[in-house]
């Protein structure tokens, strides 16, 4: 039977304040603490905590057939320690019972990686000693902001010290004969393996499980089992279900609630003899030996079209986060402390999610935002970076 | 000196004191959307000295207290009265009188249909369509025609001796009193359809103010420029069009220190077709192109906004740009405050009130030719709106050559002497002379 690879992110942004343009040059206050504080609180309150109680239970009764990975982004850590210390505790208890792996990502959950190499490499590398510190883990899986992942990623983590890598894995991959529940391996290095997601899967799971017009709503877990058991004729190695944890709450109304469906599926999935593995489990001590996957372009876990139009698909975004970057050299070389965290905040992928014009022009509403509109978010975060860029260049 | 000669002129020559003037306007101060209520405003504060004043609004607000001047708002006034009188019963039976917005025998049938239904529907909704509160927003057309049958209703006993009506809004209301009163009427033009919409516009919004224009006794425009434009696309006469000048008020002005390091151009108004925003986005990329270090902000919002800031996104140039979004009266202030060139590149400006502020702020103009301010800014520099070349050189001079920039601002102080409400009364005053003399 495949083994179950069960991956959580956690992520929370410094959402902006309102910042007007008479303030530019006044002052610096341009995070919304208190809101920002009060959704982690609420999100700590009504989901993180609550799922955090269904995996230790599972790890206490399930022991070590139970293992799940989880990457918790720098800015969400700052954030709980002031917000929801409780939450961190909660997370040490898991770590405790040695039933997580620490999974790396940037720091700022940014897109550096695409656009300035040394500042991504600053932020892992920030993200990795957060780990070691807080929860004494060393990362050797790393994850990318919104699983973007190409070939020339490799070489950097490699050198970094990670031996597997969290990726997607796109439809048009499973044309060429490949399958996303093997193991893979770069092609560019013997050394890193890479944990392709089974897309279809984790979407049951997290885009349509509270969706009553999808097929297999509501979903039972025995169902979901039944699939896995399926894969096992076909050869499978391991099942990688891929979640934003915010997805694993209970939903009003509901029927079935994903917390009580992630028990039973454990409960069913482990008596079919499926187990719960990390990648550095699954790997051991030994050199991935899968087939090669071979990503020349960037590609992201976006569902369906695998891009990353949702953060740079328009004129907004990229003049936005070029003008971002093109700081880069000044604000290292300014050396100043609140200026690098600030900077390093505003790298964090949402600013630029805020800024996606593809709901309003279905006539939607971009629920991840806190702003009316998508050039609202644009003025707003230039507001602040113009700022930004007068105090970088003033001194 | 002239403005001066003016006043006395209007203060000396035999008075109209007692003669009553019934104005009818749409926006006052504080609801108001554009220039239309600060202009009215300015003028009445004015007049008041001169004349008695009845000023008619659609809907009335306490804060909308001037002395001396009786203020009138539809919505409470007509809404007290009986709308199902027996008089509009009858005319619901009869053919529908829509001389006062018909306008014209090119009027197609089908708008005319339009109309006779919205005339049914109105009669019936006229409470609610005056008490929504807003002077604007949905059912234009309906709250205009319904502000028309109050007005005539409430003031038709004719107990004022001119009517005195301010833009296309209030036409109907205007015209339907002149006709049962027989009352002289004088029409003032703030704006005209084509200003907004383009010379080739014949809406129903272009017939009101044409049949308008036509039924009254006497125009006042208020600049040369859109007396040029009322002749040439509403076929008036020029010779029934005065041309009087909008005034301002004196206003606290102040310089203040800005924080970035790029010299400012301004740009306040609406985001539209009207004040020429790509003739803008042009002429600022000729002028970041040759003088990098500035920043044009651009104060307001409108339907352009979002085509503008993604230009500026798509060509890379936001940092040249800084886009304000809708502002408030001190913000505005705050920004002339720190500006160091006002640009107004407008398609089509009867008058542009922003630019005499900027100048009052101590800025050098940049503007368009087709504008009304332009007649009184003599020493502003100017250009065709299209001819972005010659826009950007104006202001690359401005930002460039710092005692050109001197002599543009002591150039336009001596151009502010003649720009004042009493002036602008007084040539009304001339204008109401030639009616209430005669008797």
């Amino acid at each position: 039977m495949p083994a179950i690879c069960l991956y959580f992110q956690i992520h929370q942004p410094y959402r902006l304040n309102a910042y007007d343009f008479t303030r530019i040059g006044e002052d610096a206050d341009y995070f919304a603490d208190d809101f920002n504080l009060a959704i982690m609180r609420q999100m700590a309150t009504e989901v993180y905590l609550p799922a955090n109680r269904i995996l230790h239970e599972l790890m206490k009764k399930y022991g070590e057939e139970f293992r799940v990975c989880f990457s918790i982004s720098g800015l969400a850590w700052e954030q709980m320690r002031v917000a929801a210390p409780e939450l961190i505790d909660s997370f040490r208890t898991l770590n405790d019972w040695g039933g997580v792996e620490w999974v790396g990502e940037t720091y700022s959950h940014s897109l550096a990686s695409l656009y300035a190499r040394s500042e991504f490499e600053r932020q892992v590398t920030a993200h990795k000693q957060l780990m070691e510190q807080e929860l004494g883990a060393v990362c050797t899986t790393f994850r990318n902001t919104e699983m973007l992942y190409a070939n020339d990623l490799v070489s950097d983590l490699v050198r970094m010290g990670f031996r597997s890598v969290l990726v997607p894995f796109p439809e048009s991959l499973e044309s060429t004969g490949k399958s996303p529940n093997q193991i893979h391996r770069s092609p560019l290095s013997n050394r890193l393996a890479c944990i392709t997601q089974n897309s279809r899967l984790s979407a049951e799971l997290g885009r349509f499980f509270y969706e009553p017009a999808h097929r297999h709503y509501p979903l039972k877990a025995v169902k979901f089992v039944q699939w896995l058991d399926e894969l096992d004729a076909s050869g499978a190695e391991v099942v990688s279900i891929f979640l934003d944890y915010g997805a694993v709450s209970p939903r009003a109304g509901e029927r079935e609630q994903l917390p009580t469906f992630l028990k039973n599926m454990v409960r069913v999935a482990t008596a079919h003899g499926h187990l719960f593995r990390t990648p550095a489990q699954l790997l051991g001590g030994s050199t991935p030996v899968g087939e090669k996957y071979d990503v020349p372009a960037p590609i992201t876990w976006a569902y369906g079209d695998h891009s990353l139009d949702a953060f740079t698909g328009n004129d907004l975004q990229q003049e936005a986060i070029n003008r971002l970057y093109e700081l880069e050299d000044a604000v290292m070389r300014l050396g100043d402390e609140t200026i690098l965290r600030v900077w390093s905040r505003l790298q964090s992928s949402d600013h630029f999610y805020y800024m996606t014009q593809r709901f309003e022009e279905r006539g939607e509403l971009n629920r991840f935002s806190p702003y009316e509109s998508a050039l609202e978010a644009y003025n707003n975060f230039l507001n602040v970076l113009t700022d930004l860029e007068l105090r970088v260049h003033r001194r | 000196m002239k403005q001066e000669a003016a006043i006395i002129n209007a203060r000396t020559r035999e008075p109209l004191s007692g003669r009553r003037i019934l104005m009818i306007g749409w926006e006052f101060p504080p609801l108001q959307a554009g220039g239309l209520g600060v202009a009215c405003e300015g003028l009445v504060r004015a007049l008041r000295l001169f004349v008695d004043i009845t000023f008619v609004v659609p809907v009335f607000d306490d804060r909308m207290a001037i002395e001396g001047v009786r203020v009138v708002g539809m919505a409470q006034e007509a809404g007290a009265r009986d709308i199902t009188s027996p008089e509009w019963e009858r005319l619901e039976g009869d053919q529908p009188q829509l001389d006062y917005y018909m306008l014209d025998a090119r009027l197609s049938d089908a708008l005319r249909a339009g109309f006779l239904q919205q005339e049914r529907i109105q009669r019936r909704k006229m409470q609610e369509m005056l008490v929504d509160g807003q002077v604007y927003g949905p059912q234009l057309m309906r709250k205009v025609s319904t502000y028309a049958e109050a007005v005539a209703e409430v003031f038709g006993k004719g107990d004022f001796d001119l009517i005195h009506a301010h833009d296309w809004l209030t036409y109907p209301a205007a015209v339907r009193l002149k006709k049962k009163t027989g009352k002289p009427l004088l029409l003032h033009v703030h704006a005209l359809e084509t200003d907004r919409a383009g010379p080739g516009v014949r809406n129903a919004i272009y017939q009101v103010e044409r049949f308008g224009l036509h039924m009254c006794d006497r125009v006042i425009a208020v600049s040369e420029y859109t007396r040029r434009l009322i002749v040439e696309h509403y076929q008036v006469p020029s010779d029934k069009i005065e041309a009087v000048h909008n005034g301002i008020d004196p206003q606290k002005v102040f310089r203040a220190e800005h924080h970035v390091p790029e010299k400012i151009v301004a740009f306040v108004g609406r985001l539209t077709h009207q004040k020429g925003p790509f003739f803008l986005l042009e002429t600022a990329m000729k002028v970041i192109a040759r003088y990098p270090e500035v920043r044009f902000v651009v104060a307001g919002t409108g339907d352009k906004m979002k085509e503008m800031i993604n230009w500026t996104a798509y060509k890379g140039l936001s940092r040249h740009f800084l886009f304000t979004g809708h502002v408030t009266r001190q913000k505005v202030s705050q920004l002339l405050s720190v500006a160091d060139v006002y640009f107004m590149p407008s398609v089509s400006e009867p008058f542009g009130l922003s630019a005499v502020e900027a100048a009052q702020f101590g800025i050098p103009c940049v503007i368009s030719q087709q504008s009304g301010v332009s007649e009184l800014l003599v020493h502003a520099l100017k250009a065709d709106y299209w001819d972005t070349n010659a826009l950007a050189e104006h202001i690359l001079r401005l930002l460039t050559d710092p005692e050109e920039h001197r002599q543009r601002i002591e150039l336009q102080k001596l151009d502010l002497q003649h720009i004042s409400w009493d002036l602008a009364a007084a040539g009304v005053m001339n204008q109401y002379r030639k009616f209430l003399q005669k008797n």
